[in-house]
């Protein structure tokens, strides 16, 4: 067996088809094989001995880059592995990357370490190797940690301290918002809801609720939480659901929803306008209860769209 | 010179967590300068500390300011405990010994443990105030220039080449003290990495003391090793050229070319340290020829540093040197000068040099390759701590080279290395290097082409106008040669007028053919056709532009490995391998000459021969690059021959007769060597005319047609097959060994410096199978490198070590480069690639027709089967989208490049830049450093040099299961060492190191205590270089159906 056998470039090169594989939970046999048989061996006419080598010298960077992609501003600091930033980039954007499904499965959990143990059931559940799925957690855990009780706008938290694109950043920022606060999101009756309805969801709670809205004008804490003055002022919308009141409502956004949507939707509106209203605003003015305001979803799903 | 060095420390990041209770560290920095010690304030509580110290003053005088490191430790505060240590940096301070007073060394430097590596880094500004000491007594090497670059370093002229320099150092070992017993690992390694750091610099001085004493102002190829003698302590030596260099100021008079844009200097680096003169020197100069005659103002400034600048009394006079060295000043590159200065090659006492590329019409006539071997016993040195053993040791071996030179008819050693093997209380100390006939004062192209050069006399009276002008001319045109050579050495592209112009006579055999030292088939040389050639030639040196070579070069690379009786004590040791060796030299030459013929070659650059000797085994690696010499006979194809007895015996016999046609032909192929049109004799050529000679009776008909006998004596012979079995480079790869390029290949940019360490358990089975160790590295280098194909791997330095019983252990370092083709050689390419063109990805056949883009396929398809997933349009998207077309986008970029070189000579630069781009495309902006062990960066040109870099690490782990094995301990120090080695050329404003040399590389494991250690050296030059972009270099295609390519 070979006891050294260690290549080492003045530039630290990712073969980004061996780190995906890694981040995928491949073990260093298991890419192996995965290679050989995509017929490696004859395309390349190396022996598998060869491959081998080269699948561990990159697992063995990747294992200790590992250590600092958990602080990705270390990782571009740093000056072991001489890389250029766009590589920087993808490997932390890669690493941070999840699978909308293992995600599904951890939100609206409790990010704690007796959740992470029953991270099998998700790996077996999702058909997504376990070790992945541990990632995916961690990754999550550590992301919700760094920016919980963090001031200031959560994407650009989520941003500036684990260097991630908009666009994931973003989905962090929703999932973050919705471990914070709870949400249940594990219920029977959500289960055909997809993270990215989630996601959409939070992402508009962040934008108009949280206490980094634009309407928000008390900016003393942070927008991993809804604006308490905003949900206080809910209660106000009790109003609506008076007679007089829930029809002049209903005619101001029937009129205004002409123009968008097709007359068959209006109508199916129209006719259950009554009913959710209702709804809603029961949700609404509940809210302020942080038990109801768990349940959102959940009441939303239930009471609203069973039209 | 003593001197202020002072210190600022401002900040440190990523520091680690030394106290579990808060996360956060308390650190603050001891600075050391030999006794002396300054502390930073406490930080508190903080992983990224901000100190801003004051600055820590120290004065120290001249000696330990060369030898001494400055010391700086990160420690971490603990109230109630002893603090503990986080790292160490150690800074040497010999780069900052020069007269330039801007120098200042500044930057983040990674904090070094040897117990954990890479610890955070530190901010801090260090200077040195050097002021002269009047005292004329006392004699100071600061200030003397030391080069790893084995030849005249870029932007220099070489006036004086002042001789060969070796100094020996010798000290306990602190790890085999009594006291190592009780002390912590950590404090050991550090002792011993600090006493590594002090004989490195005392070497340094001591070297420098002579070189200043023979009249030099800098070392050349300076070649450090230290050999770890175990119990009798440590030794450090040193070797390398004593020379005199110059730098020719920087405003250059256009020279009739235009080119030469790797000498222009920035405004920064006039007239570089040199000691100065006294001055009565100045009076004599200002008689001086050229004082009065150079055109150019700048030029007169040149010469006046020159004079006030150079040697110390002893050195003799400079008006000579002065007055033909402001006539150079157009150009640069070194031209060997005749002056009254240069001392004689008779005056020498070991006239050897350790360069291995000479300015052009310095070699007069090469020999062959000498060397010497010696074995030794350690425990019977009567006074280990005194270096008179080993002194005498090597001059014992240099005086056998020099005998053995003398024999071959020559009068000098090119090329020259030192290297020691030790297993126990053995060491075998080893010399090798090429005997040539030289010239060191004066300079043959020139007498070709102008009435014989004034004799160099000092100037007592003045000249007449008519000589100076001559003079001046003679001058400008060498420089302009000699510019153009180096260029060519650089970019490999002839221009026609200005390219070097060859010279058979550099292979002409020096001696008589009735005086032959041993029996060698000499014939006829192929261009001049008068005198008499080897029909061989190895050689340690690269290349000298002024051989003529044919096609390619190739790699060629002998191994033996012998067993060997177990150590049954010293002396019958001993005994047991200076036997053993002239077998396996025997052996090693007889494998080269094979391989040499297969390759359808006759000459070798570079030889390297490495000789191990273990506890079991005696192990010999011989490795070089192979090339076609133009003047030497063209060697046939071996002949097989063997007493066959059976029909089935002659069969295979023709059968492998057979083999070996093809592989010569295979190879010829590859190398382009098949339609060499021999006996035309370049219009380049200088036909020599030796008239002097005894030719008369030449019989013309010895033209030695006797083919190469490989002697069969059974058809399974393992040396045959072995030999067959030497498995051919994957396509798109080329490997030379060479820092200088021979053949029809150019070198377009750096991509990547690679090092592989290799260990292994190893029982001696067959031949093959130590063959095979060797293959199989080469394989794995060129599949992890698969991606930059097609590339050349240069300066490739294979390391042989049998550090335990039954294990071998091999170290390769080396360069890979992108190549660009000289396009003439289209009509090779189409030949050689035949058959292939189904493989190729059809979009780049297509939208490049022509001959050169079925080179594209290569055996590694690679790029295809990644771009499967999605996984590598990331990188590809990225490099490629720089200008690229859509086809070209989905292609890989290696490829795409490759057809664009092809496509046309002027879109080759902006190819090979994509290419580049590739693998760091925003490296550039972003500070990166670049390593090679070549003496140049190709595609850049070096601006300045900083300084030598030279380090001993160690680094030391008891939690190797925990850090990935001896493998990831491995992986993580090499990639440590090279961070370490990066930070200090950026602390000094440098962004790139040549000729990096891994000169040790000592791994002791211990697998079953969890614990490791390993020892590494390295050494290189710091530059400055840039792009080459301000100096757009005219590069023009050789004309179509010329001969071979240039070099």
């Amino acid at each position: 067996m070979t006891a050294v056998d260690v290549f080492v470039g003045n530039y630290t090169l990712i073969d980004f088809e061996l780190y995906d594989l890694w981040l995928n939970g491949y073990t260093a046999q298991e890419t192996a094989l995965f290679l050989q048989k995509s017929g490696i061996v004859q395309r390349a006419d190396v022996s598998m001995e060869i491959v081998y080598s080269d699948i561990q010298d990159q697992y063995r960077l990747f294992n200790s880059l590992e250590k600092l992609l958990k602080n990705p501003p270390k990782l571009m600091d740093q000056q072991i592995y001489q890389m250029d930033a766009e590589m920087q980039r993808q490997i932390i954007q890669r690493y941070y990357q999840f699978d909308s499904v293992v995600v599904r499965e951890i939100l609206g959990k409790k990010l704690s370490s007796r959740n992470r143990k029953d991270m099998d059931d998700v790996g077996e559940k999702t058909r997504i190797p376990l070790r992945s799925c541990r990632r995916q957690f961690d990754n999550l855990k550590r992301v919700f940690k760094t920016v919980e009780e963090m001031m200031g706008s959560l994407v650009e938290n989520v941003k500036t301290h684990y260097l991630l694109s908009e666009e994931l950043a973003r989905q962090y920022a929703a999932i973050v918002f919705i471990a914070n606060n709870r949400f249940e999101t594990g219920k029977k009756k959500l289960n055909h809801l997809t993270l990215e309805d989630f996601v959409f969801c939070a992402n508009q709670m962040i934008t108009h609720w949280s206490y980094s809205s634009v309407v928000c004008t008390v900016h003393q804490d942070m927008d991993v939480d809804l604006d308490r003055g905003f949900l206080q002022d809910l209660r106000e919308l009790k109003m609506i659901s008076e007679k007089e009141i829930l029809d002049e409502h209903k005619g101001q956004v029937i009129t205004h929803l002409k123009a968008a949507l097709p007359k068959k939707s209006r109508q199916v509106i129209e006719e259950s306008f009554k009913t959710n209203s209702k709804a809603i605003i029961n949700i609404a003015c509940g809210l302020n209860h942080s038990k109801e305001a768990r349940d959102i979803f959940l009441d939303l799903v239930e009471k609203v769209s069973a039209i | 010179m003593p001197g202020k060095v002072k210190v600022r420390v401002l900040a440190g990041r990523g520091l680690p967590v030394m106290d579990r209770s808060t996360d956060l560290t308390d650190a603050y920095v001891e600075v050391r300068f030999g006794t002396d010690v300054f502390k930073t304030d406490i930080c508190k509580k903080s992983l990224n500390p901000q100190w801003n110290s004051e600055w820590f003053k120290f004065e120290v005088e001249d000696e330990s300011l060369q030898d001494e490191p400055l010391e700086l430790r990160v420690l971490d505060h603990d109230t109630y405990s002893a603090n503990d240590a986080i790292g160490k940096i150690y800074v040497d301070l010999n780069p900052l010994l020069t007269k330039d007073p801007l120098k200042v060394i500044s930057g983040w430097f990674p904090i070094y443990d040897t117990m954990h590596g890479i610890r955070g880094e530190l901010n801090m500004i260090v200077k040195v105030d050097l002021f002269s000491d009047v005292n004329k007594f006392r004699q100071s090497s600061c200030g003397i220039q030391f080069f790893s670059t084995a030849e005249v370093p870029s932007g220099y002229r070489m006036q004086v080449i002042n001789g060969f320099v070796e100094e020996l150092v010798v000290n306990d070992d602190p790890e085999y003290q009594w006291i190592d017993k009780i002390r912590t690992p950590r404090s050991s390694n550090e002792a011993r990495q600090r006493l590594f750091s002090k004989l490195s610099g005392e070497l340094q001085r001591k070297i420098g003391v002579k070189v200043s004493e023979l009249g030099g102002n800098a070392v050349i190829g300076y070649c450090q090793c230290f050999d770890l003698e175990g119990e009798s302590g440590i030794v450090a030596r040193g070797i390398g050229t004593g020379v005199t260099l110059v730098r020719p100021s920087q405003m250059m008079p256009p020279s009739p070319l235009g080119v030469s844009p790797q000498f222009k200097d920035s405004p920064l680096l006039e007239d570089s340290a040199t000691p100065s003169s006294p001055p009565n020197m100045i009076i004599r100069c200002a008689t001086s020829p050229v004082k009065v005659t150079t055109p150019q103002t700048q030029a007169r400034r040149s010469s006046d540093s020159d004079v006030s600048n150079t040697t110390p009394p002893k050195g003799s006079s400079l008006t000579e040197s002065s007055g033909s060295g402001s006539g150079m000043g157009s150009s640069g590159k070194a031209v060997t000068k005749l002056s009254a200065q240069q001392p004689s090659i008779e005056l020498m006492e070991y006239p050897f040099f350790t360069m291995t590329s000479f300015p052009v019409g310095f070699i007069v006539h090469l020999g062959g390759v000498v060397s010497a071997k010696s074995v030794k016993l350690l425990d019977k040195i009567h006074n280990p701590e005194e270096p008179e053993t080993r002194d005498a040791w090597w001059t014992e071996i240099r005086t056998e080279i020099r005998t053995h030179c003398r024999a071959m008819g020559c009068h000098a050693v090119l090329g020259y290395t030192e290297h020691t093997t030790i297993c126990e209380e053995i060491i075998v100390l080893c010399a090798t290097g090429t005997a040539a006939r030289v010239n060191v004062t004066y300079d043959p192209a020139s007498a070709t082409r102008i009435p014989p050069p004034i004799p160099s006399v000092v100037a007592e009276k003045p000249p007449t106008e008519k000589d100076r002008d001559k003079k001046l001319f003679v001058d400008v045109n060498l420089a302009n040669s000699a510019a153009q050579s180096s260029l060519q050495a650089l970019y490999d592209h002839g221009s026609d007028d200005g390219s070097p112009f060859y010279n058979c006579q550099l292979c002409h055999v020096p001696y008589k053919p009735n005086s032959a030292p041993f029996p060698i088939n000499l014939s006829v040389c192929a261009i001049c056709r008068k005198r008499k050639v080897p029909d061989v030639l190895f050689t340690t040196i690269d290349p000298p532009v002024e051989i003529q070579t044919h096609g390619k070069g190739s790699f060629i690379q002998a191994r033996v490995c012998r067993p060997k009786p177990k150590s049954k004590g010293g002396e019958s040791n001993a005994k047991e391998i200076s036997d053993g060796l002239p077998f396996l030299e025997y052996e090693l030459h007889s494998q080269l000459m094979s391989k040499l013929k297969l390759c359808g070659m006759n000459g070798l650059y570079g030889l390297k021969i490495q000789i191990t000797v273990g506890e079991s085994l005696l192990v010999g690696v011989a490795t070089a690059t192979a090339v076609f010499i133009a003047a030497l006979p063209i060697p046939q194809v071996p002949r097989v021959s063997g007493q066959a007895t059976t029909e089935e015996e002659n069969n295979r016999l023709q059968e492998i007769q057979k083999r070996i046609s093809e592989r010569v032909f295979k190879n010829r192929e590859k190398n382009e060597l098949l339609h060499i049109d021999t006996g035309q004799v370049s219009p380049r050529s200088i036909v020599t005319d030796d008239s002097d000679d005894d030719v008369s009776d030449l019989d013309l008909s010895s033209g030695n047609k006797d083919s190469f006998v490989i002697e069969v004596d059974d058809a399974n012979d393992e040396s045959i097959v072995s030999l067959l079995r030497d498995s051919q480079l994957p396509e798109g790869f080329m490997m030379l060994n060479t820092h200088k390029i021979p053949g029809s290949t150019t070198l377009a940019s750096n991509l990547q410096m690679f090092t592989q360490v290799w260990r292994q358990e190893y029982m001696v089975t067959s031949r093959r199978s130590f063959m095979d160790i060797f293959e199989n590295l080469v394989k794995k280098i060129c599949y992890k490198l698969r991606r930059m194909s097609p590339c050349c791997l240069c300066g490739l330095d294979f390391g042989v070590e049998l550090p335990e019983d039954r294990e071998i252990q091999v170290t390769v370092t080396g360069v890979c480069c992108s190549v660009e083709n000289v396009p003439d050689s289209a009509f090779e390419l189409q030949n050689c690639s035949k058959g292939n063109l189904l493989k190729t990805v059809p979009c780049v056949t297509n939208s490049h027709g022509g001959g050169g883009s079925e080179r594209d396929d290569m055996m590694f398809q690679m790029e295809e089967f990644s771009s499967e997933g999605n996984i590598a349009s990331h990188n590809k998207g990225s490099s490629s989208s720089e200008g690229t077309t859509a086809n070209h986008s989905k292609v890989p970029l290696t490829r795409s490049t490759k057809a664009e070189t092809s496509a046309g000579t002027k879109s080759e630069t902006v190819g090979v830049r994509r290419s580049l781009e590739y693998v760091h495309n925003i490296q550039r902006h972003k500070n990166s450093v670049e390593l090679t062990p070549l003496p140049y960066i190709p595609g850049l040109k070096i601006e300045k040099y900083l300084g030598n870099y030279n380090f001993f690490f160690i680094r030391e782990s008891t939690s190797l299961r925990e850090i990935g094995g001896q493998g990831g301990f491995m992986q993580t120090f090499v990639a440590e060492v090279m961070a370490n080695v990066r930070a200090n050329v950026a602390s000094l404003g440098g962004n790139g190191l040549v000729s990096y040399r891994m000169n040790q590389c000592v791994l002791m494991c211990n697998p079953h205590k969890n614990q490791s250690q390993c020892l590494i050296n390295v050494s290189g030059d710091a530059v400055v270089v840039a792009s080459e972009e301000n100096f757009p270099i005219v590069v023009e295609p050789l004309p179509k159906g010329s001969d071979s390519p240039i070099t």
